[in-house]
């Protein structure tokens, strides 16, 4: 009885299942119709100056001389930047910002190396590869 | 981490202390720095007009609250912001009600921190609400109140404060009550006015809130007011075009978006959003021209257009 009953609905079950999940999956990627809101417009923009405000920080001469002397090439940094996640860049030039406006060579210094120490922890987790001895975990 | 877990088991307690508890700040051994943001003029200040409210209870919050939005011309019914702010079973930080009620009321709520901006803020004319840590790190007691003045000569600080209107306090004990709740503070103003600390991307962040409240009218106010600021803010564009689009501002919202298409000529977004008001107000060819501009601009939102181009298209069919 029981057998017979699932035999009866077991196709036309699987196949409303299958259709279901496709629906399920076609609503996910698809992007939305309609009016695009302020608040992803800005958070766009407030991506866009805060990779920009890294960017131009590491362009610095000073910045650069001071890596320099600490033993990295500046432009190897810098494209490391560029793969760096929209939050860890946020994080990055929210400390930038707290830098005085004319500030002193100690102070980018000390910046700078807050940086490096970023990028050693991302380079241990294996999103970047700034630092050639570090072995990431993964 | 600690200390983290400490702060908001104190603000769930909102514990609004008096002055028992400058005797354990006055034990407390940290070094005062003058503040150098305060060593330019102007030497004093002080809004003597600013009005009062003594605090009910532990109601620090909505009495605070309450002299900006009045010094502001909003009529206030104390007891109805009482019930918007203050929560018995408070869970995690109080600030967030306070900003939310603010923009209810249709305001804008700016944040600031920190002497600088506080002082700007007051030269402009603004009383600003602050918070204070009266106790504490570990042994919190958490206090909102108005400044309304400084003097530098005689190192004080001018408050409402409580139950107490223009009490003075020393510059040194201030500054180590409001460094303790990390100089948070807030400014509450009309949408056509724009604060004296404002930055165009924290006043836009703040705007945002009042567009998310649903206070499309305000909102709009409060964009275009950015656009007087920053001309080429094409994010204040982009949001007058869709608060006025929500309040039913047709005319401002096809004016707006075209605005921030010229400012951005190779972006599509003006452009989406700017089809789809023409096609809600009937003027599907213009629309669909639009649209197709936006497709042709390509970028990563190039699905969202298609799929606006096949709304518009769906919603204006004629129906047999």
């Amino acid at each position: 009885m029981r057998k017979q009953i699932i035999r009866y609905i077991g196709k036309p079950l699987c196949l409303f299942l299958v259709l279901c999940f496709l629906t399920v999956d076609v609503g996910i990627r698809s992007a939305q119709a309609g009016m695009i809101s302020t608040e992803s417009v800005l958070a766009a923009q407030t991506n866009h100056a805060a990779r920009s405000q890294v960017v131009d920080f590491f362009a610095r001469e000073d910045v650069q001389q001071v890596m320099m002397s600490q033993g990295v090439a500046a432009d190897e940094v810098a494209a490391r930047v560029a793969s760096l996640s929209d939050a860890e860049i946020m994080q990055i030039a929210a400390e930038l910002d707290q830098l005085p406006a004319g500030a002193s060579l100690g102070t980018v210094v000390g910046a700078v190396l807050f940086i490096f120490v970023v990028l050693l922890i991302t380079d241990i987790l294996g999103y970047t590869k700034v630092f050639t001895f570090v072995q990431p975990i993964r | 981490m600690l200390e983290r877990s400490l702060k908001s088991a104190g603000r769930r307690w909102l514990a609004c202390a008096f002055f028992g508890s400058f005797i354990l700040i006055a034990s407390g051994c940290s070094s005062y720095q003058y503040p150098h943001a305060l060593r330019p003029e102007p030497q004093r200040l002080h809004l003597s007009e600013a009005p009062f409210f003594a605090q009910q209870e532990y109601q620090c919050g909505p009495a605070a609250l309450a002299m900006l939005l009045a010094w502001n011309g909003h009529d206030v019914f104390l007891p109805q912001l009482e019930g918007q702010v203050y929560s018995p079973e408070l869970q995690g930080s109080l600030q967030p009600s306070i900003v939310a009620a603010a923009r209810r009321q249709g305001y804008l709520a700016y944040p600031l921190s920190g002497w600088s901006e506080l002082v700007a803020e007051l030269k402009g004319g603004q009383p600003v609400m602050i918070l204070q840590n009266l106790g504490l790190s570990w042994y919190p007691r958490w206090h909102y109140a108005v400044v309304i003045g400084y003097d530098q000569g005689e190192k004080r600080v001018r408050l409402h404060s409580g139950v107490y209107p223009g009490m003075e306090m020393s510059m040194g004990v201030f500054e180590r009550t409001w460094r303790r709740a990390d100089y948070w503070g807030l400014v509450v103003v009309p949408p056509s006015v724009l604060p004296s600390s404002a930055t165009e991307i924290a006043y836009l962040t703040a705007v945002v809130g009042l567009e998310r409240a649903r206070q499309f009218s305000a909102a709009t106010t409060a964009y275009l007011t950015a656009t007087k600021a920053w001309p080429d803010s094409f994010v204040a564009w982009i949001g007058a075009g869709n608060s006025s689009y929500q309040a039913g501002d047709t005319a401002t919202a096809i004016r707006s978006f075209r605005q921030a298409a010229a400012l951005r000529p190779d972006d599509g977004i003006p452009l989406n959003n700017l089809a789809l008001v023409l096609a809600q107000a009937g003027r599907r060819t213009e629309a669909l021209a639009v649209i197709d501009q936006a497709i042709a601009q390509g970028g990563d939102r190039q699905e969202v257009f298609r799929q606006t181009r096949q709304k518009i298209v769906a919603d204006s069919a004629p129906i047999n």
